[in-house]
């Protein structure tokens, strides 16, 4: 374990020594293509013949985008088919150990999926529980493509082992089904810009603006009264550009008992605009996962107006 | 006819001798007087004769067969001449017999004339460690001295390496300190070595033992010393001239990465790639003991200083059943043997400050060392004062102790080293990384006239952590000690080894929630994780091998026995192994090797809770190899080695069902193979008869292979990951007038390949997106690796010390080469991290 451990950790720390940085777009950039921007189960985690609700939130520019979703189930004895996450062991170096467990779970079909579940958002019975353990999981995936059956174009995902299809986009939730108590998402109530919660059409001149997410505090369910609990946030935009796309937001309780939330905001760069009619309208999107699965995506509009 | 036996020294041919031989005893010496004229030219080196002993044991004939200088000849010849030995005997009778003899002048360094008569540096002067005594006739310091030197004592201390530690000259022609020079562990002849890279072979040296019947001439019996070797292959890394090499920052350990059969590692950060074998599959020795980290953080530098390195052993592979539990290569640092003088260092460097004195001790020597980086401080001034981007900051400081006496009878050793890095976040000055080092070795050694003894045994903690505020930790603590016992006796060796170590390592995520069900399932994603492991190994092995040989013919097979335990898991493995060498002339030897390698898992798959695997055993890999050796005397070596490895076994993902109903995550089901030729070639020259240049001295390593993975059933073979087809290193040191000296070191590799994934997939529960590969792996490769570093030294010697400096320009010509591939954030795209820019660095050292 030593080598491998000191072989990893010194290829990850001299990979961030040399500050590597490639000139890559950023992930929350919102340009020409298309972009899965989140998954969300409502609820996340539920008991057998409990209705979920899953939603693909995609960026598609173009609105061609045709989505179908499919389901697989874990269940131990049952032939290996279908599902890619089988085909996702050879992470190697790729994947830092912390984060290759992600999709190293045993995935054998018991179901391949309801081809009838199509569209961005479906409502999905959980199945039965097929071990008496009182958990398991239920992987789901969003097919998206613009041909006329994401299914079949995207066939080389499905295939053993996969390959991926040029033009198709693939997601996977995992929805807990347990016996015991679940867990629900996070609500993000508003994005603070310059510490002001922003509406619909929040107008604003070119600048540079901090920008945050302002929580339900009562829906960070994992929040115990110990530990601190980190959240992942992400960002993604259309309007400018962001110092930071993702970065942890560390919550916990306070002295006084409150919920209290703390977070590097990120700048937001508005560019001058370039509309001859000196306005444009453009969408702030903030993401935030928990760690059992809980996800919730707030969306604002900003019109930005050209400075006098 | 008298029979006339000529024991040529720094051979290894044991056949030649005659049934019931006893070879003549020294009992009587005088002292050998440094001639007036010649100290005050300040003449030195080593003299060699050929000695005519009678039936009477009195010196009939002395023969000069080299001589730097007539007068230190005429000195020694006179001294030797007045020698009295107890005869040689063949089944008791007394034989005549001939023997060669090295009687070392070795002058104090003067520094008011460090030149020779024609203003250059006459061979010996280079050496940094001259012998202390006022007196040059210390050279041969007492009768036993010179009876090793003469490799004399019985037929098996002849057969033995008794000899060779005394042999002190390298390739150069450079003779040195005899005792520092003695390599009667390395497998190296010391007269046949090619300073600053020596090329041993398993039996290269073994040779032929050549009967020589002329007229009217008593029969002559060519009898070489012998020894058994480490390896097919060893490459000897001494420390005098590897550390003005250029590009490895006076870091001895960093030449072995430039030996043929090691693939370049990204960065230089100091894994081995060795012949297509995993980095973890080549380990460390210290004296035969592994130490899991060898290098500072990064491998800025080696945690030793190479006050107390006398060489480093690089064996690629087919090495003695002496090295086991482990499938790739050896790499062995060799202690140096201190001698009874003050002497002190202190060097500066980029990095950090370094101080090191010894001194006599009662009966003993002890010496001390000390380092601490200040890199942290430069990076912290860069980036406040300059603005530069710099967010760590490493920061290491790593000590040495040393003590050394008689005992008896022997040398006892006793080291204790240890080291501490941190990398630390200049943001919040917090230590997210830092390990720590410690170990205790001692060490004792005997000769006898039947062969050699030497048992060791080390122990000390390792201790590894790296941890994020609240969200990461992960480390390990290690406490290992280990023990070895060997023994040699002529053609004979044998020895046991082991290792008792307590293991404990930890991976905990906290600050994500979840509730403790998922927290010891590695399969679960989500909630935070907690995984311990808590192991005590134990391991034992004995060893042997035995030199045979039929002429010119020599053959080693040779046994290794390994048991192995911790909890849960017993493995037993036997390793047959065998090395055989044809001595095709005094200049050509063909050398090869056939042998088992074993390896145990690394001990977090011996955890059934993650592998869902009883079965977990070795990793096995079988190494065979065959090559050429010339040599020219001490001009230049060259070698070339084909081999082929092949390995199974190896520990891969699984996705198969275990009988618990979980999926088996581990399993010994993937297959390797390596093969490619390696070619190496050194020289070493002087010039007298050339303005400004007194020597010049280098190297070519070159190696042409092809490395290949398959990890299951369901994929196909592909290049390993650190495949690289080609890789060239050539050294060049140029030693100038005027105390200057310069080097320059080019390398070229293939670059490695990588597996650009097809597609991705979203993760909906983390945001991320996990690559998809395709079914053909490492289908391209990045931009091949070269880069040109020069490096300049300036020696000033003053009175009673000396100080040099260096100028160490590493890619001079800037070409950023690619070392790592990197990707978007759906893998859409990817790029690759360049390497390092021109980057000047700058040292001092002052000795004394």
């Amino acid at each position: 374990m030593k080598n491998i451990a000191l072989r990893n950790i010194l290829i990850s720390l001299v990979f961030f020594a040399y500050s590597c940085s490639a000139d890559f777009d950023p992930p929350g950039k919102l340009g020409d293509e298309p972009r899965i921007m989140a998954m969300v189960a409502s609820p996340p985690e539920g008991q057998t013949g409990e209705h979920v609700t899953l939603t693909l939130h995609l960026y598609d520019p173009s609105g061609a985008l045709k989505t179908r979703w499919l389901r697989c189930i874990p269940f131990p004895g049952q032939p290996v088919t279908l599902c890619p996450s089988t085909y996702m062991d050879f992470l190697g170096m790729q994947t830092p150990p912390p984060c290759s467990p992600d999709m190293l779970a045993p995935c054998v079909v018991r179901d391949s999926g309801d081809a009838s579940d199509s569209g961005r958002s479906v409502d999905t019975e959980l199945p039965p529980v097929p071990e008496d353990n009182g958990r398991y999981t239920v992987y789901y995936y969003a097919l998206s493509t613009a041909a006329s059956d994401p299914v079949a174009a995207c066939t080389g995902f499905l295939s053993s082992p996969p390959v991926p299809d040029p033009g198709c986009m693939v997601g996977v939730k995992r929805v807990i089904v347990t016996d015991g108590p679940s867990n629900y998402n996070p609500v993000i109530w508003s994005i603070l810009i310059d510490s002001v919660p922003s509406g619909d059409s929040s107008r604003l001149l070119p600048g540079r603006y901090s920008v945050s997410p302002a929580l339900l505090a009562g829906s960070l369910d994992e929040l115990g009264p110990k530990e601190p609990v980190f959240y992942p946030v992400e960002w993604f935009t259309d309007c400018g550009k962001m110092s930071s796309y993702r970065q942890d937001m560390k919550c916990y309780y306070n002295d006084s008992g409150a919920v209290q939330c703390d977070f590097d905001a990120p700048k937001l760069e508005i560019p001058e605009t370039d509309d001859a009619s000196g306005e444009r309208t453009c969408r702030l999107d903030a993401v935030m996962w928990d760690n059992l699965g809980g996800v919730d995506i707030k969306e604002v509009l900003i019109r930005v107006v050209a400075r006098k | 006819m008298p029979v006339l036996i000529a024991l040529l020294l720094m051979g290894a041919d044991a056949s030649g001798i005659p049934e019931g031989f006893t070879p003549p005893k020294l009992i009587e010496t005088v002292p050998v007087q440094y001639p007036a004229q010649a100290r005050k030219r300040r003449i030195s080196g080593m003299v060699r004769l050929h000695v005519l002993i009678d039936e009477k044991g009195k010196v009939v004939e002395v023969t000069v067969v080299k001589s730097p200088d007539p007068d230190l000849a005429r000195a020694a010849s006179e001294a030797v001449s007045k020698f009295t030995f107890e005869p040689a005997r063949i089944k008791g009778r007394p034989v005549r017999v001939k023997i060669p003899m090295d009687i070392p002048f070795i002058l104090r360094q003067n520094p008011r004339s460090t030149k020779g008569p024609e203003g250059r540096a006459p061979p010996g002067q280079d050496s940094p460690s001259s012998d202390a005594s006022p007196s040059g006739a210390q050279a041969v310091r007492d009768a036993t001295t010179v009876q090793k030197a003469a490799g004399l004592s019985d037929k098996n201390s002849i057969k033995s390496d008794s000899y060779a530690g005394n042999s002190s000259a390298d390739a150069s022609g450079t003779p040195s300190e005899s005792g520092d020079t003695a390599s009667s562990d390395t497998g190296t002849s010391a007269s046949d070595s090619t300073s600053p890279f020596d090329a041993t072979t398993a039996s290269s040296d073994t040779k032929n033992s050549e009967e020589q019947t002329s007229d009217g001439q008593p029969e002559e019996i060519v009898v070489r010393s012998s020894r058994v070797k480490q390896g097919t292959t060893t490459y000897t890394i001494t420390m005098d001239d590897a550390l003005r090499l250029p590009g490895i920052q006076g870091d001895p350990l960093k030449a072995v990465q430039a030996m043929p059969g090691v693939a370049r590692s990204p960065f230089g950060i100091g894994m081995l790639v060795v012949r297509g074998s995993s980095p973890r599959d080549t380990r460390y020795y210290i004296e035969g003991h592994n130490v899991p980290l060898i290098y500072h953080f990064l491998a800025l530098t080696l945690f030793l200083n190479d006050n107390f390195l006398k060489s480093i052993d690089f064996l690629p592979g087919n090495f003695s059943p002496e090295f086991g539990r482990l499938s790739g290569g050896v790499v062995n640092v060799r202690l140096k043997r201190l001698k009874r003088r003050k002497h002190g260092e202190a060097s500066a460097d980029l990095w950090g400050v370094m101080g090191f004195w010894q001194q006599p001790v009662g009966s003993g020597v002890m010496a001390i060392a000390l380092r601490r980086s200040y890199v942290d401080t430069l990076l912290r001034g860069l980036r406040s004062w300059v603005g530069l981007p710099i967010d760590m900051a490493p920061f290491y400081y790593d000590g040495q102790i040393m003590y050394e006496r008689p005992l008896v009878g022997g040398l006892l050793t006793f080291m204790g080293f240890g080291s501490y890095d941190s990398l630390q976040l200049l943001s919040d000055g917090s230590e997210p990384y830092r390990t720590a080092f410690g170990k205790a070795l001692a060490l004792w050694k005997r000769t006898w006239d039947w062969g050699t003894v030497t048992a060791s045994a080390a122990s000390g903690p390792v201790s590894m952590r790296l941890e994020q505020e609240d969200q990461l930790s992960y480390g390990f603590d290690v406490w290992q000690n280990t023990m070895r016992l060997d023994v040699r006796a002529g053609a004979f060796h044998a020895g046991f080894d082991g290792e008792i170590s307590s293991i404990s390592g930890w991976f905990r995520l906290s600050g994500r929630g979840g509730d403790t069900d998922s927290e010891s399932d590695p399969t679960d994603p989500f909630g935070n994780k907690d995984f311990t492991l808590d192991s005590l190994v134990t391991a034992a092995a004995i060893h042997g091998e035995y030199e045979m040989r039929w002429g010119r013919l020599s053959l080693v097979p040779g046994l290794r026995a390994d048991l192995y335990h911790t909890e849960g898991y017993t493995l037993i493995n036997l390793d047959p192994r065998l090395r055989t060498s044809w001595r095709l002339s005094q200049k050509w030897d063909l050398e090869g090797g056939v042998g088992l390698y074993t390896q145990e898992p690394e001990i977090q798959f011996m955890q059934e809770w993650l592998t869902h695997n009883q079965d977990i055993g070795w990793e096995h890999s079988l190494h065979t190899s065959a090559g050429i050796k010339g040599r020219w005397g001490r001009r230049a070596i060259l070698r070339s080695t084909l081999f082929y490895k092949y390995i199974w076994d190896i520990i891969t993902l699984s996705d198969a069902q275990a009988d618990d109903g979980h999926r088996e995550l581990f399993k010994n089901q993937g297959l390797g193979r390596a093969y490619g030729i390696e070619i190496m070639g050194k020289f070493a020259l002087f010039h007298p008869n050339v303005p400004l240049v007194t020597k010049t001295s280098g190297w070519v390593s070159y190696t042409l292979m092809r490395a290949e993975r398959k990890e299951d059933d369901k994929t196909d073979w592909h290049v390993y990951a650190y495949d690289q087809t080609h890789i060239l290193t050539v050294f060049f040191t140029a030693d100038l007038v005027g105390g200057w000296s310069l080097g320059l070191r080019f390398r070229y590799t293939t670059g490695n390949p990588f597996s650009p994934p097809e597609g991705s997939i979203y993760s909906g529960d983390t945001g991320t997106y996990v690559p998809v590969y395709g079914t053909e792996r490492f289908t391209r490769r990045m931009d091949p690796f070269h880069q040109l570093d020069i490096r300049v030294d300036r020696t000033w010697t003053f009175e009673t010390w000396k100080l040099s400096a260096y100028l160490d320009i590493q890619n001079t010509y800037n070409h950023r080469s690619s070392e790592l591939v990197i990707y978007n954030f759906d893998y859409s795209r990817y790029d690759t991290v360049k390497g390092m820019p021109l980057f000047p660095s700058v040292g001092v050292k002052g000795v004394w």
